[in-house]
């Protein structure tokens, strides 16, 4: 395998194939990316950890067709700081020699037999305008699970009909639902972990072209330009999270989401876990506070049109952040119930709602 | 105009004991029963006395004492289950006229709290004159009469209540401590049980004033240094544990003593639940939330075991403290066991606090559990429940009440 290509080309898409793929596999031949120059001047780059794949191509000066397992960091490191000229890349029997300007290197290839064929899911496809894909997937992504016990919540749920698909993440104290407009020819429900909608997501925020997902009931792959990242989807029942969302409004504050957020954040220093944000909800607008005994306290009153009983609530305020974050527009309005029951944020638009449930607070000693 | 010190009065501990608690309220709810024998406590085969009217004792019946004996001393008697709701209820109204005298109250237990008015003096006068106002707010806004001493330290105002039982009060001057003790008997010191009473009576130690006049060389041969200097402190009237407004609880437990040994494992299942969904509710109640849960088991050979696991996560929630005991149930050793007595019991507790909720079922069970407590505060004990428990609670709740064959 012979080919020449720009540097920039060649670092920018070794970077990409690597984000969203374990960098600790644990087989060796995983540690590697797969680098097929064609005679038709296309070099595809593979990756994969058996649970993601992405696979990538890019015109390069094809001097003779062939296919290396190199190491990929070592590659994408090296490649990244070479000088800026073209890069000639070469490979023997057992090497890849890499020459730029006045720089000569030589990796030690990875037996290319040991990597895992990739197939491609066919199945219901759909499309979707980038930018919208990429919002959608920024914006309830963060309300998706950590905690590995209970692996359905550490996944975003596509659930995609002909009029559109529903992205919704939850760790059980929050959840994210996004309404998406969408073309699809079929239906399908996915659960597709966080991480690799995560990247798709981000590949898709300077795309032009459409963004083309295919899934069917073990994977799902995204095509966004050039790159396809393909997905495992996790197996499991995803919380009937429909009867979540509360149908009547009793009490909603209209606010501005900027005002706001940053008193959340200024107010939210002095929170702790058993000390969290409290909201007073009254008709002049909304009081926070919070207080730690070993640290201090802090108080802050934004003005606001509050239509509803006066209520307190109190919340964990990375939650709200996360909220106010997500949602879009000069202004939010967040429904409230009681201290028990969940809030509910929303943008300007009706397309994302945002559910965060409260932290109760100790009951008065008596 | 009078010179107000702000010195601390020489007697500014009291001991305040409610008469006769339990037999009291169930007066308060059935007047019917004023002046009558009235005996609160287990009325199953196997049920012990856990409070009488002073009608009552007139017969001799005492608490602890096996219900079976206290019927035969007092044939008349009037025989009621305890209803702890009740219970609380005037408990708390009892501490709240403790805390609009000092916030120093440390309770004892629902019917019994030491108080330190020290600071309370230059508000509500001495600490006799304190004393006089507590019994009449507590006669007025809980209907039961109290007792109170009055003295230099917890023990001898401990006595001192003990001593004037029951509607009276009783002062213990600094310098009237020794004459107050010296005549009491050893017995009545806290720490001195049968087997000390007997060791010391060998050597003619029957009063407090004997022991505090036997050379400590001599208490510390007869039984061992600790209680020899802990009894001659008590002895001279030295006692300097301060009142401790709130004691944490170590623990938080039920158990019960069942009519007939259990042998279906159903059943011991559903008493298990029962069993957990009271600590639990007694836990969520108290606000906290405990790491270990063990479980004791009494069968009918008298054998008792008794299991302990410990989580990461402290929880309140009986479902999940009944996962745990059933756990440990089904690892005892033996099988077809007959089972007496069941416990469980809550430790390593952790006070709640603030507590993020969840949308999702499991954590849901949270909610769930505090609905429920807030359906039985309104409508009482069993108006809501685990579906398992309903055959059990409606055997149960058919009244217990007075015999109609007494």
């Amino acid at each position: 395998m012979k080919f020449r290509c720009d540097r920039d080309d060649l670092s920018e898409a070794l970077q990409t194939v690597q984000r969203g793929v374990s960098s600790r596999p644990g087989i060796p031949a995983l540690t590697g990316v797969l680098l097929e120059a064609a005679d038709d001047g296309t070099l595809m780059l593979t990756t994969t950890d058996l649970e993601v794949s992405a696979r990538l191509s890019i015109a390069v000066q094809v001097q003779e067709a062939g296919t290396a397992l190199v190491p990929a960091r070592l590659l994408a490191d090296t490649v990244k700081s070479l000088s800026e000229a073209p890069v000639d890349f070469e490979t023997d029997q057992s090497q890849a020699h890499i020459r730029c300007a006045a720089y000569e290197g030589a990796l030690r290839l990875l037996p290319a037999d040991d990597f895992p064929g990739l197939q491609e899911p066919s199945g219901t496809v759909i499309s979707v305008e980038p930018a919208a894909f990429a919002e959608a997937v920024a914006q309830v992504s963060r309300a998706a699970s950590k905690d590995e016990a209970r692996p359905v919540l550490t996944g975003v749920l596509l659930e995609i009909s002909r009029e559109g698909v529903v992205l919704v993440a939850t760790d059980s104290y929050r959840l994210a639902v996004r309404d998406l407009v969408a073309t699809a020819d079929g239906e399908a429900k996915a659960i597709v972990p966080e991480r690799a909608l995560t990247e798709a997501g981000r590949a898709a925020v300077d795309q032009k072209a459409g963004v083309e997902a295919s899934v069917n009931a073990s994977q799902i792959a995204f095509r966004v330009g050039s790159l396809t990242l393909t997905s495992r989807l996790i197996e499991g029942e995803f919380p009937n999270y429909r009867q979540l969302l509360p149908e009547t409004v009793e009490s909603r504050l209209t606010i501005s989401r900027q005002q706001l957020l940053e008193a959340v954040r200024r107010v939210g220093l002095l929170a702790r876990d058993t000390t969290p944000v409290r909201l007073e909800f009254n008709a002049l607008g909304v009081k926070l506070s919070s207080s730690s005994p070993d640290l201090g306290q802090a108080v802050e009153t934004v003005e606001a049109r509050y239509e509803g009983e006066d209520l307190v609530a109190a919340f964990n305020p990375q939650y709200l952040v996360d909220g106010l974050t997500a949602a879009t527009g000069e202004s939010v309005r967040i429904d409230v119930r009681d201290g028990l029951k969940p809030g509910v944020i929303r943008g300007e638009g009706d397309e994302l709602t945002y559910l965060v449930m409260p932290v109760r607070l100790p009951a008065a000693v008596g | 105009m009078a010179v107000t010190t702000l010195q601390r009065p020489p007697e500014p501990i009291l001991h305040v004991d409610l008469d006769a608690f339990y037999a009291s309220v169930a007066v308060l709810k059935d007047p019917s029963l004023e002046g009558k024998p009235v005996i609160v406590g287990g009325t199953g085969a196997r049920g012990v006395v856990t409070s009488a009217s002073y009608e009552a004792r007139a017969y001799g019946v005492r608490s602890a004492m096996p219900s079976v004996r206290a019927r035969r001393l007092c044939p008349e008697g009037i025989f009621l289950p305890p209803d702890f709701d009740a219970y609380r209820v005037h408990s708390h109204r009892f501490r709240e006229v403790l805390l609009a005298h000092t916030p120093l109250v440390e309770p004892i237990s629902l019917d019994e709290a030491f108080l330190d008015v020290g600071g309370a003096t230059r508000l509500f006068g001495s600490p006799v004159e304190i004393a006089k106002r507590i019994r009449e707010e507590v006669a007025r806004e809980v209907g039961v009469t109290c007792s109170v001493g009055i003295a230099p330290t917890k023990f001898v105002a401990k006595l001192a209540s003990d001593g004037c039982k029951p509607d009276g009060y009783l002062h213990v001057p600094a310098d009237g401590v020794a004459a107050y003790l010296d005549p009491l008997p050893v017995g009545r010191l806290w720490g001195v049980g049968e087997k000390t009473a007997e060791v010391l009576g060998r050597l003619a130690i029957r009063t407090v004033g004997d022991l505090g006049r036997t050379p400590p060389t001599i208490l510390e041969r007869l039984i061992g240094a600790a209680a020899a200097s802990h009894l001659g402190a008590l002895a001279r009237g030295v006692d300097d544990r301060r009142v401790e407004p709130y004691e944490q609880p170590k623990s938080i437990g039920h158990e019960e003593t069942f009519d007939r040994d259990l042998d279906d494992e159903d059943e011991i299942g559903r008493e298990l639940l029962a069993l957990s969904g009271r600590v639990a509710a007694r836990l969520r109640e108290d606000g906290y939330r405990a790491r270990t849960v063990t479980l004791k088991v009494r069968l009918a050979n008298f054998t008792t075991l008794t299991r302990s696991h410990t989580q990461p996560d402290p929880t309140d929630l009986g479902g999940e403290i009944h996962r745990t005991v059933s756990d440990l149930y089904r690892h005892l050793p033996g099988e077809r066991r007959r089972v007496r007595l069941l416990g469980v019991q809550a430790s390593g507790l952790d006070s709640a606090g603030a507590h993020q909720l969840a949308l999702l079922h499991s954590e849901r069970w949270d909610d769930v559990e505090r609905t429920v407590d807030r359906i039985e505060r309104r409508f009482g004990t069993g108006a809501a429940g685990p579906a398992s428990l309903l055959d059990r609670s409606r055997r149960r709740s058919v009244p217990l009440g007075r015999d109609p064959s007494l």
